[in-house]
């Protein structure tokens, strides 16, 4: 009697834990533990220039505006597609947007950036689901035609400044609090669509199975246009946010551009990972607080910027494996 | 729909073919020589004034002129000679990145007979001897402009133990640039040279991190280092074109140290006025964008048949920076270098009649002085 009552708590616990195990909560635990980890580590080797809450707010504001492209990327990323644009829509739209705010102010650079990163986003779609050509090539493709009008909007820009934020009057992005306002407002954007739009749900079915949710009635060919409009409407607040940061803008060709892909990426791997907990947004924006985190830490540990790209893929990769593996047997594609 | 769009792909095809002629047709009517340029970036702050004074020379010289951006990536610098190559040109400047290209570069100049120049670079015989070989035996490798970049960083480091900073934080632009490792040659040696004078009162330079070349990426290196050094009293940015030093100094107003920290570099900035009058920066070396030009000069006057290369040496000449500290020093600089060409037509039409020792001279003697001379 005694036994089996020890034998159906010991089962009923299991199942809690394994439900909490499944949860968001234990998603949520994960993760901040994860940024713990790494502020205990280099706070401890580090005491004095590391980690301080000025500091961690420094590192936020470095890390929202790739959180905020990277969850434009999820869009993609999660049906199974890719784009090697964003760096390009990037110098582009920022481009475009500096040039109109010569003329003007805000409205300029804000409608600029996020206009033209998202007719980008409309035209990558048209193209991806026009051509039917795997979304890598058309992409590569468009990065460079993207990086040659780059080139070609610079040139437009007569102030003695081309590319540049030179006027104090429209650098509110560029601090606090607009930049994590804007910031803010995406992230919440994001929350909303995938939580209460059918985006979200068909964004995942498409992406566990195309065909399946071609037969179910979703019209994949649409879902994946209106994914691409998503991602670089994130890109143009991305582009905005980048350029308000650096206070300018470098037009690059030979797909000079590409470079700025990944740390975006490197959220939505976050993202992607810690989906099964239902949280992409927080993962996303923890994953790029992470990043930064390691990266400011090595740096305070004055180890060489080499060695710290080196440590950040290194330990990215270790944090994706663990918490995504797949089930035994499974096709990893 | 695909055919639709293959319609409109072969129309743009066709187009750019019928521009493409059209400038051609111009081209053989009177055979204009093709000069092209490798550059890391014709945009940026450098890169800009770089294209603004070689577009004046091709103008003034009646010469068709051509940009290759390759991002000072190594592969890139390589498939940039063989683009210019391709596309018919009678020489080439190039600014590579490592000297370790310049095997490759050179061998495409010498097998398809094409003249080529460095320009802000030069292949040190000591750590380079293979390409220094190379340089020096080919017949169309004219020469390079150069800088001594190891004065300048010695330079900074004075104007900067001078004025009283003693901890020192360095931001580079990419590990192993072969210009980046002379000047941290250049700081090394001028903390050496303090230490040496003043062993009671040390000055300390920090390891170099990267911030790129762009001003976002800037920043986030900036923050990260001054983060990392909350009590450094000096920052050089090494250089990068300048956007990485945008970066930088957003970096350091963001956080509230805008003269607290001096910031040194050797790219000059469009707001370099307003920079040191508000203490943004303490001083930089610059005004270099006229390199490019002399080397631009050496491969015309080569094309022209005006200079023999010699199958055993190279044409060098050595650029002066100049140094701006005050916003008085900038008034002067920016009368005669940024609102206005140091060169008018007239005096880049007569630079393509010069012996090399007369160009040479030019730019030896070039500083805001020998403008003023010359207006």
């Amino acid at each position: 009697m005694f036994r089996l009552a020890f034998l159906t708590t010991g089962k009923a616990m299991n199942e809690t834990i394994s439900t909490f195990k499944r949860s968001k909560y234990f998603g949520y635990a994960l993760l901040l533990g994860l940024a713990l980890f790494f502020w205990v580590f280099f706070k401890i080797l580090s005491p004095h220039n590391f980690g301080t809450s000025k500091l961690m707010a420094n590192y936020l504001q470095t890390s929202i505006q790739y959180a905020v492209g990277g969850c434009g990327f999820y869009f993609i990323v999660v049906m199974g597609m890719f784009d090697f644009s964003i760096g390009a829509n990037i110098v582009l739209s920022s481009l475009v947007g500096v040039l109109l705010s010569r003329h003007f102010g805000y409205y300029g650079l804000i409608l600029g950036c996020v206009l033209c990163g998202t007719l980008i986003g409309s035209f990558n779609g048209f193209l991806y689901t026009r051509l039917k050509i795997p979304s890598m090539i058309v992409t590569v493709g468009l990065m460079l035609v993207l990086e040659s009008v780059a080139n070609y909007v610079v040139t437009l820009d007569s102030a003695g400044f081309p590319g540049k934020l030179t006027n104090a009057n429209v650098l509110a992005f560029n601090h606090a609090p607009w930049n994590f306002i804007a910031a803010a407002i995406a992230f919440l954007l994001m929350g909303f669509i995938l939580r209460f739009t059918k985006l979200g749900t068909y964004f995942n079915a498409i992406g566990s199975n195309e065909f399946v949710a071609k037969s179910m009635g979703i019209n994949v060919e649409k879902y994946k246009f209106i994914g691409f409009v998503l991602l670089h409407f994130f890109v143009g607040i991305m582009a905005l946010l980048t350029v308000s940061y650096g206070k300018g803008m470098l037009a690059v060709t030979g797909m000079g551009s590409m470079s700025r892909n990944f740390k975006p990426l490197m959220g939505t791997f976050f993202g992607v990972a810690f989906k099964k907990y239902g949280i992409p947004v927080s993962a996303i924006v923890i994953g790029e607080f992470i990043i930064t985190l390691i990266f400011n830490g090595l740096v305070a540990l004055n180890v060489p910027t080499t060695i710290n790209d080196f440590v950040t893929g290194a330990v990215l990769l270790a944090i994706v494996t663990l918490t995504n593996r797949g089930l035994r047997g499974s096709v990893v594609k | 729909m695909k055919k639709a769009l293959l319609i409109l792909f072969s129309l743009v095809l066709v187009s750019s073919l019928l521009f493409a002629g059209g400038s051609g047709e111009k081209a053989t009517a009177a055979k204009k020589p093709l000069i092209g340029v490798s550059i890391w970036s014709s945009t940026d702050t450098l890169g800009s004034q770089v294209k603004r004074i070689l577009d004046a020379a091709a103008k003034a010289l009646d010469v068709n002129v051509m940009y290759v951006d390759q991002g000072h990536i190594s592969e890139q610098v390589t498939a940039s000679a063989e683009t210019l190559v391709a596309a018919g040109v009678d020489g080439f400047i190039i600014c590579n990145s490592a000297s370790a290209e310049m095997t490759s570069v050179i061998n495409t100049a010498t097998r398809n007979k094409v003249y080529t120049a460095q320009f802000f670079r030069v292949i040190d015989p000591v750590a380079n001897p293979n390409e220094h070989a190379l340089a020096v035996a080919s017949p169309y490798y004219v020469g390079s402009v150069h800088e001594d970049e190891v004065d300048n960083g010695i330079n900074l480091i004075q104007i900067l133990t001078k004025k009283g900073n003693r901890k020192i934080a360095l931001e580079g632009w990419e590990a192993g640039d072969a210009t980046f490792l002379l000047r941290w040659e250049g700081y090394r040696k001028g903390i050496d040279l303090w230490n040496a004078a003043n062993p009671n009162d040390r000055a300390v330079l920090l390891d170099p991190q990267y911030g790129g070349t762009t001003s976002d990426t800037g920043r986030a290196t900036a923050e990260a280092i001054i983060n990392a050094n909350p009590d450094i009293d000096a920052l050089i940015v090494a250089g990068g074109g300048g956007d990485t030093l945008v970066g930088a100094l957003a970096a350091i107003e963001s956080l509230g140290l805008k003269g607290k920290i001096d910031v040194v570099s050797t790219d000059f900035l469009a707001d370099l006025d307003e920079q040191l009058a508000t203490g943004g920066m303490a001083a930089e070396s610059g005004g270099h964008f006229c390199d490019p030009l002399f080397a631009f000069m050496m491969v015309y006057n080569a094309i022209k048949g005006n200079y023999q290369v010699p199958t055993d040496g190279y044409y060098e000449i050595l650029f002066p920076y100049l140094y701006v500290a005050s916003s008085e020093d900038y008034t002067a600089y920016a009368k005669y270098f940024v609102d206005e060409l140091p060169y008018n037509a007239e005096e880049l039409r007569a630079m393509g009649n010069m012996s090399f020792a007369e160009l040479n001279a030019t730019a030896e003697k070039l500083s805001i002085e020998d403008v003023i001379s010359r207006r």
